[in-house]
């Protein structure tokens, strides 16, 4: 076990140390500068060119750039080109903001596509199944930020729901309880929407794995041992049905940075997509490349967590 | 046989298949009418070729039986209660508690995510009012009846662990620990090792010995039949053939495919002479033909056999369905 | 327990095709795609041929009319739309919509396409050659090794976020982000295809056709490939419905193909700044998209349906 652990914990380093390698690599080879360093703006003189440019290594092989990016990362003094913030506190910080969308939309997604796609699976053909299969396919078809519109104008005008930001402006005087309400309300739109596209996806993995269950011997077993039908669906083909899902609990780590970009943009939430973004506008060069590794950290984190859980729930498998 | 000597009492069983697509296809029959009174505390078998429907009878008893596939017609007396085959809840109460089965592949027939011990007390617990640690020593119990070594041990272990004889002996164990008055084999010993089949048997028949089990056995293989049952009822394409016990029906076979089968048995295969076989193949239920369904493959077809034959006695116990019976 | 509805004969891809037949849905979504891909052909033939279908006609007098609106007197007669009617209206600078969407057509859906074509290359060839050649080893490290731990490095990424990059990165143009998307979305179809090549390499009809000389070229091409094109085939068409979908997603952040080229996602951008005073500027190329890409994920699970290997035993 100890081996083993050992042995996948060292293999993702050394994937890590490439993806660096690899991003580093593609980030630093693509024409133009950072736009701060700007020739052709007048108030920029050669000397203050050539002076951030010493300051951020920019004239040093591609390998030695690499270099001082490792070691600023991890003696934490790595700088952001744009405003020379130290980087890991400004992802943090909008991590920060990032956490409870992301949060309250995985939640979302998993407790409501277990229920959708099991029912789907056991009424088989049904109405509900046809129904909700129909949804599911044009929720997974329908391009991110249409969607969003149409719901946030219905919003707006129906119900009166903030779009707009975390929380409302002039509010940081107000109670605490005002505030965390606020804060809520402000979250719930986005969240849903969010959510959408997981529960699509997710529900249709749900309800193939629940019918592929259901068509096992062991359940015809169990129901020839006289068990009732909940029992059955419940207990027999669910327990093998959810394997591997819980295989997909880790890999909710990385999804967190992958899929917010576009809803940040639209809900103006300052959050980690969203520095993301204003990152790769600006071409700040160490803020880009230090979420894409993080984004790597908690991938490999992620599938290093999927395979411990696997082989904790399924009693087939022995970690050699 | 009279009523109370039988176990239970099937009466017109049909069976169909009703495809679903493409659509507005009809349905086509694979079960025929088929009636068995099997003798109560006695191992009657089914034999049949692959496809002949002996299986899905099986789970038609049990009320098991799953679309495409549709249950159109039948009745099951169990004691002095008449179930309707044809409504899949009907016989939900029996299950398990009344009829139990056991099934052809242990490896995938038992929960891998549960242990044996776990599945034998929920067979248990199911039908009977008894506290979890009364359900567990039981289950030991069983299992150590069923000759797995070490039952105590053999409780906690998953089914993975163990082998394809010991999954069905535990098999076995889990369908008679709720202490059911009949066992449904379905071909238990087809996926096992041969020196493994005998003893799964053997054991089958010391069980039934012991606790007066009226079994059910279903197998292709007529060597089995020979050796662990006492009736046996010969099953072609959904129907019923012959019925017999098992010495009349090694000794004075009637009906053509019966003969053919005791013929084909290697055991019966004489040295230097080419192996015995029946020409032809069982069909797909599509190309069932109207009448007696083994003519197109039959020696001693006559224009008779366009009409679906009856049963005619040949001894007692000893059924036919052919026309030409006395050749 | 088979039901027999008719006897399985036929070469694989015919038993599929038959399987895909009687899956209703699938069946609208490729006669969908088919009659797309004919207006889109048609389309862009009649945008650059023919001027009443020009997308690029600006008509400052009829700014922002509604689907079905005739063309006002203002109009020179060069710049008439086709029949005078704006079929789907026009936009800001008076183009009509629906010679718009026509050239759009074509674009969106061969940077689709192009882009799971070169995701299916590189893709087969890194699970072909892992697969196939995986033990040869250079200083210690294998093959497969070293093509699976890069595979492994690529997966590593967030996608999206990844596209943005390198897309931001360098000049706006078609090209660049086919071949970006392309190259971020093989990562799939090599797992696969390894994964194939590996389990049917050790099959007797690989060594017979060894036996008969062919070279190991052939053998991976001819033989081990086909097989292994059924996860390719559905992964390639819902590829190409997640690659309109990037586009459209790119273009919303102002990063996708630039004006004056127009595609569906580019018109969906632009039109969201018009959403409450021409509704149809943001509805007709949403509502196209969606079809578009319904129509492939239909056929692709379609096909993931019927090409399954199971299949042939129920």
């Amino acid at each position: 076990m100890l081996s083993w652990l050992l042995r996948n914990v060292f293999e993702r380093l050394i994937l890590l140390v490439i993806v660096s390698i690899m991003a580093h690599a593609v980030v630093h080879l693509a024409p133009g500068e950072p736009s701060e360093v700007d020739p052709t703006n007048p108030r920029m003189k050669a000397e203050d060119v050539a002076r951030i440019r010493a300051a951020f290594h920019l004239d040093d092989p591609v390998h030695v750039q690499y270099a001082y990016w490792i070691r600023d990362l991890a003696t934490g003094e790595l700088r952001s080109f744009k405003d020379g913030q130290p980087v890991l506190a400004k992802i943090f910080d909008r991590f920060l903001n990032s956490l409870p969308l992301f949060a309250v939309a995985t939640l979302l997604v998993w407790t409501l596509s277990f229920p959708t796609g099991i029912h789907a699976a056991i009424r088989r053909g049904s109405v509900f199944d046809r129904g909700s299969t129909f949804v599911a396919y044009a929720l997974i078809s329908v391009p991110g930020f249409f969607l969003a519109y149409l719901i946030i104008m219905f919003v707006v005008n129906q119900l009166g729901a903030p779009v707009i930001g975390m929380r409302t402006f002039g509010t940081e005087q107000a109670s605490v309880w005002f505030q965390i309400m606020d804060r809520i309300w402000h979250l719930t739109i986005p969240a849903c929407l969010s959510a959408l596209g997981g529960i699509a996806i997710l529900s249709r993995y749900v309800r193939a794995q629940m019918l592929e269950v259901i068509g096992q011997d062991y359940v015809r077993t169990a129901r020839a041992k006289g068990l009732g039908e909940e029992q059955v669906v419940y207990k027999h083909a669910l327990r093998n049905a959810l394997l591997p899902f819980v295989t997909m609990f880790g890999l909710l780590l990385p999804g967190m940075i992958g899929g917010s970009v576009i809803f940040e943009q639209i809900f103006a939430w300052p959050g980690i997509g969203r520095l993301g973004y204003d990152a790769i506008l600006a071409r700040d060069f160490p803020v880009i490349l230090t979420v894409n590794l993080i984004a790597a950290v908690l991938t490999l984190a992620g599938t290093f967590l999927s395979d411990l859980l696997y082989a904790w729930a399924d009693p087939r498998i022995r970690l050699a | 046989m009279n009523a109370t000597d039988s176990g239970f009492d099937l009466a017109g069983l049909c069976v169909d298949v009703a495809p679903q697509r493409p659509r507005g296809a009809t349905s086509v029959n694979i079960i025929d009418k088929v009636s068995l009174r099997p003798v109560r505390s006695r191992t009657t078998a089914i034999v049949g070729e692959s496809g002949c429907g002996k299986s899905l009878m099986a789970l038609a008893l049990m009320g098991l039986v799953d679309a495409p596939l549709q249950v159109r017609s039948g009745t099951l007396r169990v004691g002095d209660r008449t179930f309707a085959l044809s409504d899949k809840d009907a016989v939900r109460p029996l299950r398990g508690d009344q009829l139990a089965m056991v099934f052809q592949e242990p490896m995938s027939a038992l929960n891998p995510v549960f242990t044996i011990g776990e599945q034998i007390v929920e067979a248990i617990v199911t039908h009977a009012e008894v506290g979890a640690a009364a359900a567990r020593v039981d289950a030991v119990g069983w299992l150590k009846r069923v000759g797995l070594p070490d039952p105590q041990r053999a409780f906690d272990k998953f089914p993975h662990e163990l082998s394809g004889g010991m999954k069905q002996r535990a098999m076995i164990a889990m369908a008679l620990a709720p202490k059911p008055d009949v066992l449904i084999a379905d071909e238990p010993t087809t996926a096992l090792d041969v020196t493994v089949q005998g003893q799964v048997l053997r054991l089958l028949g010391s069980l039934q010995a012991e606790i007066g089990l009226t079994v059910l056995l279903i197998t292709h293989d007529l060597a089995l039949v020979a050796r662990h049952a006492q009736h046996v009822a010969i099953m072609y394409a959904g129907r019923i053939v012959e019925t017999a016990s098992v010495r009349q029906l090694f000794a004075n076979p009637q009906h053509p495919y019966t003969r053919a089968l005791l013929k084909c048995m290697p055991a019966r295969a004489r040295r230097g002479e080419p192996l015995a076989t029946i020409s032809g193949a069982v069909p797909n239920p599509n190309g069932f033909v109207a009448g007696c369904r083994f003519a197109p493959r039959c020696e001693f077809v006559t224009e008779a056999c366009a009409t679906v034959p009856p049963a005619s006695q040949v001894e007692d116990e000893h059924l036919v369905y052919c026309w030409n019976v006395g050749l | 327990m088979s039901a027999h509805t008719s006897p399985a004969f036929g070469s694989p891809a015919a038993l599929a095709w038959r399987a895909l037949r009687q899956d209703r849905l699938a069946v609208c979504g490729l006669a969908f795609l088919a009659l797309l891909t004919i207006i889109a052909l048609l389309g862009a033939a009649c945008t650059n041929f023919v001027p009443a279908f020009d997308p690029t006609t600006v008509r400052l007098t009829d700014k922002l009319l509604p689907p079905f609106a005739y063309a006002s007197d203002l109009v020179a007669s060069d710049d008439l739309p086709a029949l005078g009617q704006y079929f789907l209206g026009t936009d800001e600078l008076g183009r009509d919509v629906f010679s718009r969407m026509l050239q759009g057509a074509v674009v969106s859906l061969s940077i689709g396409f192009v882009a799971v074509g070169i995701s299916m290359i590189v893709g087969i060839f890194f699970g072909a050659v892992a697969g196939y050649f995986g033990e040869l080893s250079w200083l210690g490290l294998s093959l497969d090794t070293v093509l699976m731990r890069f595979t492994d490095a690529m997966l590593c990424f967030p996608t999206f976020f990844l596209i943005l990059t390198v897309v931001a990165l360098l000049p706006a143009s078609i090209y660049n982000i086919m071949i970006v998307i392309g190259l971020t979305s093989w990562m799939g179809t090599a797992r696969f295809v390894r994964a194939e090549v590996l389990s049917l390499k050790d099959r007797d009809f690989v060594i017979a056709a060894h036996a008969t000389g062919l070279s190991s070229w052939r053998i991976v091409t001819a033989h081990l490939l086909p097989n292994a094109m059924a996860p390719v085939l559905v992964s390639a068409t819902v590829g190409v419905a997640s690659a309109i979908l990037t586009e459209s997603a790119l273009s919303f952040l102002g990063f996708g193909v630039q004006p004056p080229d127009a595609t569906w996602g580019n018109i969906l951008a632009d039109g969201k700044t018009f959403i409450f005073d021409a509704p149809w500027l943001f509805f007709v190329p949403g509502v196209a998209i969606l079809l578009v890409v319904l129509a492939f994920n239909l056929v692709g699970e379609g096909l993931r349906e019927a090409l399954d290997p199971r299949r042939a035993e129920r």
